[in-house]
């Protein structure tokens, strides 16, 4: 057994995150237990075929009494496979043999029916207690287990399986053949329908005591981790081997199982955890021990008490009874005036929906009309500032917008702002691309805004935006920032891009394209949106875009702190969905 | 150094969690953990009869003879169908869902939205067959994320809602235990692997809800495994041991200051 | 940095953090204003958290303060990331334009599921319109006798008199919402078994009214049935076509996924399939007000046919054009 290969995750969790954890384990394993179930089923069954004289009913009751038989060997198995040592099921002989011992009678005949089952069959199995030990440790670890909820909940789920199964082969069965009649599926023993009724009890079973059993077991260790900080004891065993190459960070997990994994045979689990003996652990929830008996004396006193006189109060309540008698006269009118408050209310509600059922659809009309027939009825106010072509059509110079952003930019830069000028920039960069007809997606990182700029426009059409990108992503995500040269060279090169590579026709509908994006919805991005010369302007839409406010909080990022991951600027979700 | 990258090192083989990783925008991963079948029945039960005893509250409208007859004929639509939806669209979670900290979220993390929620529930019609949800309790036994046909087609978990932490967050100090700061500070062994630092810091918080013995114990087997000798016998027993891995703890977690 | 000093540091914005989570998360219930000054710092506040969630991990913090800190950062990620809730504008939007949209985008599926339903009806329709014995192959003998009651033009309507009809018909408005627009949500359900169950749930009910329709006539009573029917079934009918499409949209993810795994063509297709449903419904809404309120009524039967043609005109109109927005404009979703 490897501690360090432990196959689930363990931390303290609450009781239905215990039992997640469980099913999830059933579900990883589900082939070898449900074969290891149907292994140990079948000698059962066929003796019990046998001992119950071939009847049905008493076959049934033979099989299910004996299910701690079955969930015994899934029990060693789980033990087994948790520290990453599954047994094959070819060893499956051997495992039965090493299950079914005299540890498992309990549960074969006054525990059996016990509604936590799953939970105490690993305690009795496998710490390797007897007598009083046992029975002190498995109060102990019962209390709030939740374990007769996971007993409640998979026996129902039993009954669920088993009753779809027969509901649908009783849908099944086309007409002709015999059908199944459930009836007798349900109360003739005699009857082979009976039969299929147990076989389809015994195949529900089957799908369900795997999830019971890990269920269970998952529970057992929740509880340990709970009481006896388990989790924290394998942690700590496995410090030994990684830090006894002292100094060496490097663990090595293998050595550390080496004495451990001379433990083994069914106690393994137990010996592991060094059980200290009930009193140690006992101490931590013990009851006083006087309290059963005040108890006892309570109760003795509650008892004498008069209360069980009032079971008498039942004739008197037959008297009640004849009361409406008197009612009845009275009835009428009440029911008369009730009924016509049901015909004013109906007729309201009758005039209500219908005046709602006109509003609703008048009101779609003209929804409908406005959006079908462009221009015609009152259009929804779109963004005052769209860039609808004067950009395209101008030259640099000429160009208020290019000439307000090298503005804004150069301001900044003279006022120190390096990072504002670039990131002011960049964000002329991304504008100019929309402009060109680039369509740029939701949410793209700086690296596909490039990458669909050389697509777009080809890779020598697109240098001076990769430049850009380069200095932006150098300044955004290492902190490097470029000389104000730089920034000043990089604009020259933005209003030469701008300017030459303008296409004289414009394309009306690339930028409605870029409606749909939030950043544009938002604010008017385009520079050329904004009044001339008023750069506080530019550092408002700057700041809206979100995309500053995390450089900027950036910029004030812990000194000795991590870089933070920045994907390009996918403003609020909300924003989106209310661009329709 | 990119934070996604930076979670902690996972043993070789992916061990079985019922915690779903889902990384956000900003980077980091927020742990989803899925709800499995029996808490999810519990809550269905428990809607069941929340929806039982509306039926009874309003069973009184019957009085109102056709009308009452029309209005409880829609209340009884209403909870049909529109119950589940319109509480996981408002809140989150039906109330029975709630009362055992549950709740229906996107795959991503997300509050569950109105079609999604129409999907789940429109589709029950599916997973309660053949009977009492055979077909859902059989489709979140398989699926990883304990999802029944609803939930796969709409794309949408049913997880625990966010744990109430055991003390009150007003303080920092308060939440990470008195054993942490109270503890004089002592420099435990150099190259103690992260993992062991985090497991003692660990033992620090939950030490309070140990028994005495027990803390003793798992505090003379952390220092047994520490020392160099294969052995494993130390001089530090008893109380003396539990202080000193406390002493490592304050130490790790605040450094020298505190002496 | 060591736990504490980094707990030290951060402690006031980790507390202005909550609190602003704390309005944010109570919002429904009391908004404070003094607060939505403040919320502008809520996404700096988050991604803050977000940093020193991941840095607590990376540095391996007591796992108590990374739980703390995970579940800080988890209750913030809903809180950026919510849909706003508005509903009339929504719900105009979707009627008008998402809906009509969608149903013509899947135009052949719901060709199939009209074909499914209308065929059998009519089919059903004309052979019981011949024979009279032949309702009964779908009916029981007690069901028969109560149909042909209901639309006896001879029969005085029990508990339909002139002071009660408000009331009747309420009763019946809130039986059409509860039946009409429950097998419109079942029929879109079972398509998930495989289509079966939708196809099924159309042909069955397509048989039904036929045969319904068919033996009516035959006995005579269709002046009483066919105006009664007329205003309402331009909407039901096709609403119920359309709840079947939305189930045949989820057999074939899940019969021909096409080019996505089964999963994920379930997952596309339900999406769509939702917006059907929900259009339906809507309409069987309208469907069960005109049922109950209009077809009930005392209007001469010329008028209620005319009612019912301007009703299929409508629809017709509103599938073919609605939502048909101008080249290039662009609605958003």
């Amino acid at each position: 057994m490897e501690l360090d290969r432990i196959t689930i995750a363990l931390r303290p969790r609450g009781v239905w995150e215990r039992l997640d954890l469980g099913f999830a384990l059933a579900r990883a394993w589900f082939p070898t237990l449900w074969a290891l179930w149907w292994l140990s089923v079948l000698p059962v069954a066929l003796l019990a075929l046998l001992l119950s004289g071939a009847r049905a009913d008493w076959w049934g009751i033979l099989v299910w009494w004996f299910k701690p038989l079955y969930e015994a060997p899934l029990v060693w198995w789980i033990s087994r496979a948790l520290f990453g040592e599954p047994v094959p099921l070819r060893a499956a002989p051997g495992m039965l043999r090493a299950a079914w011992t005299r540890r498992l009678l309990p549960y074969l005949l006054w525990r059996r029916l016990t509604a936590r089952r799953s939970f105490v069959l690993p305690i009795g199995l496998l710490e390797g207690l007897g007598g009083k030990a046992l029975r002190a440790r498995r109060r102990l670890l019962s209390q709030g287990a939740g374990a007769a909820w996971l007993t409640l909940i998979c026996y129902h789920f039993e009954a669920i399986l088993w009753g779809g199964l027969l509901l649908a082969l009783y849908y099944m069965i086309p007409e002709g053949l015999p059908g199944l009649d459930l009836e007798a599926a349900l109360t003739d023993s005699q009857s082979w329908p009976y039969w299929v009724s147990a076989g389809c009890y015994l195949l529900a079973g089957s799908v369900i005591a795997p999830f019971y059993v890990c269920g269970g077991f998952a529970l057992y260790i929740g509880r340990r981790t709970e009481l006896e900080a388990w989790d924290l004891e394998l942690a700590f065993r496995r410090v030994h081997a990684a830090s006894a190459p002292a100094g060496s960070g490097a663990p090595r997990p293998r050595t550390a199982s080496g004495r451990a994994a001379a433990l083994t045979g069914l106690a393994c689990v137990a010996v592991l955890l060094a059980w200290p003996g009930p009193p140690a652990h006992a101490k931590a929830v013990r009851q006083p021990l006087p309290e059963p008996e005040a108890a006892r004396t309570l109760i003795t006193e509650v008892l004498a008490d008069d209360t069980f006189g009032h079971t008498r109060q039942r004739s008197v309540w037959t008297y009640i009874g004849e009361e409406p008698k008197d009612r009845e006269p009275s009835k009428p009118r009440w029911f008369n005036a009730l009924g016509d408050l049901a015909v004013i209310l109906g007729r309201a509600f009758k005039a209500l929906l219908a005046v709602l059922a006109v509003a609703a659809l008048a009101l779609l009309l003209q929804r409908i009309l406005r959006d079908w027939q462009p221009g015609s009825w009152r259009r929804r106010a779109r963004p005052a500032a769209r860039p609808t072509g004067t950009v395209a059509s101008l030259d640099a110079a000429a160009d208020p917008g290019a000439a307000d952003l090298a503005q804004a930019v150069r301001a900044r830069l003279a006022a120190g702002d390096a990072r504002g000028a670039l990131a002011l920039l960049y964000r002329g960069g991304i504008a100019h691309l929309r402009h060109r007809g680039v369509a740029i997606p939701d949410g793209a990182t700086e690296g596909e805004c490039l990458h669909l700029a050389a697509d777009h426009l080809g890779t020598t059409e697109a240098a001076p935006f990769r430049q850009l990108t380069r200095d932006w992503q150098a300044l955004a995500y290492a902190q490097r920032t470029p000389e104000p040269q730089t920034i000043a060279a990089r604009l020259a090169d933005w209003l030469r891009w701008t300017g030459v590579g303008a296409e004289p026709e414009p394309r009306p509908n690339g930028s409605r394209q870029g409606a749909k994006t939030p950043r544009e919805t938002k604010e008017s991005p385009h520079p050329t949106g904004q009044a001339p010369g008023e750069s506080s302007k530019a550092d408002n839409a700057l700041n809206n875009l979100g995309v500053l406010a995390s450089w900027r909080e950036n910029e004030s990022f812990e000194a000795d702190g991590a870089d933070k991951p920045i994907r390009v600027p996918t403003a609020t979700r909300q924003d989106a969905d209310h661009a329709g | 150094m990119h934070i996604a990258s930076a979670i902690g090192p996972r043993t070789q083989s992916v061990p079985v969690d019922t915690v779903r990783l889902n990384e956000t925008p900003e980077g980091v991963d927020l742990g989803l953990r899925v709800a499995g079948p029996a808490p999810r029945a519990l809550a269905l039960i428990a809607d069941g009869a929340i929806r039982a005893i509306v039926y009874l509250v309003l069973s009184p409208l019957m009085v109102l003879s056709g009308f009452g007859l029309g209005l409880s004929l829609i209340a009884a639509f209403l909870l049909d169908w529109l119950y589940p939806v319109a509480f996981e669209v408002f809140s989150g979670a039906t109330p029975g869902k709630r009362s055992l900290g549950l709740m229906v979220v996107h795959d991503d993390g997300t509050p569950v939205g109105l079609p999604a929620s129409l999907i789940r529930n429109l589709l029950r019609v599916v997973d309660f067959l053949p009977l009492f949800y055979g077909v859902g309790l059989l489709s979140t036994l398989a699926d990883r994320d304990f999802r029944r046909l609803g939930d796969l087609a709409a794309g949408t978990l049913v997880v625990y809602a966010q744990r109430r932490p055991r003390q009150t967050p007003g303080q920092t100090g308060e939440r990470t235990g008195a054993a942490l700061l109270d503890a004089p500070p002592r420099q435990p062994p150099l190259g103690l692997p992260l993992a062991t630092q985090q497991s003692i810091l660990a033992f620090c918080e939950r030490s309070d809800h140990l028994s005495a013995p027990r803390r003793i114990e798992l505090a003379e087997t952390l220092l047994a495994h520490l020392s160099a000798s294969p052995d494993g016998r130390t001089d530090t027993r008893g109380l003396a041991a539990v202080e000193q891995v406390q002493g490592y703890g304050s130490w790790l977690a605040q450094g020298r200051v505190g002496d | 940095m060591r736990q504490g000093p980094f707990e030290a540091t951060h402690a006031t914005e980790w507390a202005d953090y909550r609190r602003l989570l704390a309005d944010l998360e109570g919002r429904a219930r009391r908004p404070d204003p003094t607060v939505d000054r403040e919320l502008a710092r809520f996404p700096a506040l988050y991604r803050r958290l977000c940093a020193h969630y991941a840095l607590a991990r990376t540095r391996r913090y007591a796992p108590g303060l990374i739980a703390q800190l995970h579940d800080l950062v988890r209750r913030g990620y809903p809180c950026l990331y919510r849909r706003r809730l508005a509903w009339l504008a929504p719900t105009l939007g979707f009627m008008a334009t998402t809906f009509p949209r969608t149903l013509r985008s899947h135009a052949r599926v719901c060709a199939l599921a009209a074909a499914l339903f209308f065929l059998p009806a009519a089919f059903m329709g004309l052979a019981c319109g011949q024979d009279s014995e032949l309702i009964y192959s779908l009916m029981s003998a007690h069901q028969v006798t109560e149909l042909e009651s209901m639309y006896d033009p001879g029969a005085a309507k029990p508990g339909r008199g002139a002071d009660r009809q408000a009331d009747t018909d309420f009763q019946m408005f809130g039986f059409y919402v509860m039946n009409n627009i429950g097998i419109g949500f079942r029929t879109f359900g079972a398509g998930l078994l495989l289509g079966l169950g939708s196809v099924l749930i159309l042909v069955f009910n397509g048989l039904t009214i036929g045969a319904a329709a068919g033996h009516l006539t035959h006995l005579g009573f269709g002046s009483a049935f066919w105006p009664f029917v007329s205003g309402h079934s331009p909407f039901e009918l096709t609403a119920i076509v359309i709840s079947g499409a939305a189930g045949l949209l989820l057999g074939r993810a899940l019969l021909a996924p096409g080019h996505q795994t089964r999963l994920g063509a379930l997952r596309a297709n339900a999406r769509d399939a939702v917006v059907l449903v929900g259009g339906a419904a809507l309409m069987l809404l309208l469907a069960a007000v005109v049922e109950a309120f209009w077809s009930s009524g005392g209007a001469p039967a010329g008028v209620k046919y005319l009612v019912g043609a301007l009703g299929w005109v409508a629809v017709t109109l509103y599938f073919a054009l609605a939502g048909r927005a101008a080249p290039g404009a662009d609605h958003g979703a």
